[in-house]
């Protein structure tokens, strides 16, 4: 439909009080077409970077540029982008397509022209009979299309998402993105998508940025972020984590707080360095009755059993450490609370960071 | 809900709204003075009242201060309640309070002051002079009006409108203002009311010329009793009335809209 634009940030600072950096020196490229997840906790900058990116807030240093252009000076009504605010911001005494028809009146796009566009942008996010509602006489799931269709209408350089999914139901929620997901794809536009939801950002992102304090701690693709986190502050706020402490003893073996010495997949680490190690819950199997610890294995004595349906949480205990083992609900053993049992992995699974 | 409750609260609606039951009747008495119960109905009252400039002239002179002072003090209260609301400034408490100060000062006390002021100024006597004061008087509703619903406004409506690519002066056309506008409606109706009712400074500075309704009632009632003051009375509490009735109303109508949420 149009044609997509890059994203890049150079340096962005922001600082209310001297001294203090809400925003730490921000560097990202975003492809044209690319979908960016910015995923942290709150208070970590990702809200205020992109309200900078939307030009609510002026950068206290560091340079934007949308296309190659540096976009410091442009003012947030000449920048071309739209966006999509946590609470929809809709406009509550125009109807929904008087809303999806805003950004085109400010542009002077003759009617015709206006309402065709209005009424394929309705269409899209299936809301055409709902044209004359008002927001208030909208559920929240409809008020967010209509929010999303009015960010789009006008073909923007760059859309912005701030937690657009946030307000909704669980159900909503993943019936929501999955729309999002088709409507990236069939416009191919280039967006900015932040959640403090890990698993939203993973569903959804080309490549997901992980904000911690004021600064971009990993960036990279969902399987990235997920199985080679960089730190242990993206391992352990991304998905459910064991996350240990360790010490290298060379060819990929480590010496575990817990579990002793185990063999790891970063076999050129030299030794004698202190490390975090990674085991996703998900990775690990259990097997009942304890066998004799090996190098890809150990045991446990199981405190709690979570049945969640499609899955089972079993959290055990070792040598005074928490272990968080997930069970698909069909291969789950017949272990119990107080049950000592095995457990395994592949040492190509394990992450050292 | 326990019966003394009822019965208390039934009494205190009686001693409440006891003073319009009783004016009210009168205005249509034949009786010759004030007197309840009326001894027979008639609207001579009202013919009498409407047929004498003496009473017509401060009905016109109350809708014209009433109008002027609601013009003024929205002119004037609507960008006090933008900068309270919105910038931090130094002093802003004690703005806010001066603002708000003529709640809490008595009125007869800013009569006088408004009296001796205004003799320096020439201002005594004149309709100007009861426009700014009753404007003085009006600003504080019109404050309390609008930074309560400027507090619970959105701003990220405006910044949504920024984003779609509207300039300030749009977004507050097309944006602020319409949401804002029943805030600033009440706040106007409240204003006029304010000055349509108000008796103690007009008595003070309203002369001859410019003499309102309430001062009129005031001194008809010191002078001669005039039974047609019943129905300036009853007139004055319809006029008040009307304003508020208008404004449930009109919430009334928005409140009846159909709603469908799926």
């Amino acid at each position: 439909m149009n044609a997509a634009r890059s994203l890049t940030l150079r340096s962005i600072s922001k600082s209310y009080v001297a001294g203090q950096n809400v925003v730490d020196g921000i560097d990202l490229d975003v492809q044209p077409g690319e979908f960016v997840s910015f995923l942290g906790p709150s208070g970590s900058g990702k809200t205020t970077t992109l309200m900078m990116i939307a030009g609510f807030e002026r950068p206290t240093a560091g340079e934007i540029g949308i296309a190659g252009r540096t976009i410091d000076a442009v003012e947030p009504y000449d920048r071309n982008i739209g966006m999509v605010f946590q609470n929809y911001a809709l406009f509550p005494h125009m109807s929904a397509a008087q809303n999806v028809g805003f950004p085109l009146r400010m542009r002077r796009v003759p009617k015709a022209d206006a309402d065709r566009k209005v009424a394929a942008a309705l269409a899209m996010i299936g809301l055409s009979e709902f044209a004359a509602r008002k927001p208030a006489e909208l559920s929240g799931g409809q008020q967010q299309r209509v929010a999303l269709a009015r960010a789009l209408v006008f073909e923007p350089d760059l859309v912005l998402l701030d937690e657009p999914l946030g307000a909704l139901d669980k159900t909503l929620r993943e019936q929501m993105q999955i729309e999002l997901k088709r409507i990236h794809r069939e416009l191919g536009v280039t967006m900015i998508y932040v959640t403090h939801d890990q698993t939203e950002a993973m569903a959804m992102s080309d490549r997901i940025a992980v904000f911690s304090q004021g600064r971009i701690e990993q960036i990279g693709s969902p399987t990235e972020v997920y199985f080679t986190p960089r730190t242990s502050f993206v391992a352990s706020f991304v998905g459910d984590s064991n996350l240990l402490r360790g010490r290298t003893l060379g060819d990929g073996v480590v010496d575990v707080e817990c579990l002793g010495t185990i063999a790891t997949g970063a076999r050129d680490l030299p030794a004698g360095r202190d490390v975090s190690i990674l085991i996703r819950p998900e990775t690990i199997r259990i097997r009942p009755a304890a066998t004799a610890p090996s190098p890809t294995g150990s045991t446990m004595r199981i405190e709690e059993v979570v049945n969640y349906g499609e899955s089972y949480l079993v959290v055990g205990r070792k040598a005074g450490r928490d272990l968080r083992v997930r069970v698909p609900g069909i291969d789950m053993p017949p272990v119990a609370r107080g049950d000592d049992c095995t457990i395994e992995w592949d040492a190509a699974r394990v992450h050292v960071i | 809900m326990a019966r003394s409750t009822v019965t208390l609260s039934l009494l205190i609606a009686i001693l409440l709204a006891g003073p319009m039951f009783i004016v009210v009747p009168m205005s249509f008495s034949t009786a010759p003075s004030l007197q309840f119960p009326p001894p027979g109905f008639w609207l001579g009252y009202y013919r009498h009242f409407f047929s004498d400039p003496n009473w017509t002239g401060p009905v016109v002179n109350s809708f014209l201060i009433g109008g002027g002072t609601m013009v003024l003090a929205m002119l004037l209260g609507v960008p006090a309640s933008f900068a309270l609301v919105r910038h931090q400034f130094r002093f802003r408490a004690l703005f806010r309070l001066l603002v708000l100060m003529p709640l809490i000062v008595p009125h007869i006390v800013m009569a006088l002051g408004y009296y001796s002021y205004f003799g320096l100024l020439g201002l005594v006597q004149s309709m100007t002079g009861v426009i700014l004061a009753h404007t003085c008087l009006s600003i504080p509703v019109v404050v309390l009006t609008v930074t309560s619903a400027l507090v619970n406004f959105d701003r990220r409506l405006e910044n949504a409108a920024a984003n779609l690519g509207a300039r300030p002066l749009t977004t507050f056309r097309l944006v602020t203002f319409p949401v804002l506008r029943p805030a600033f409606l009440v706040a106007a109706l409240f204003a006029f009311i304010h000055s349509f009712d108000e008796a103690v400074i007009a008595i003070f500075i309203s002369g001859r010329d410019s003499a309102t309704l309430p001062r009129q009632m005031f001194n008809s009632f010191q002078m001669e009793a005039d039974p047609a003051i019943s129905a300036a009375s009853s007139l004055l509490l319809a006029a008040v009335l009307a304003v508020i009735g208008m404004q449930l109303a009109a919430r009334l109508v928005r409140a009846r809209r159909p709603r469908h949420p799926a």
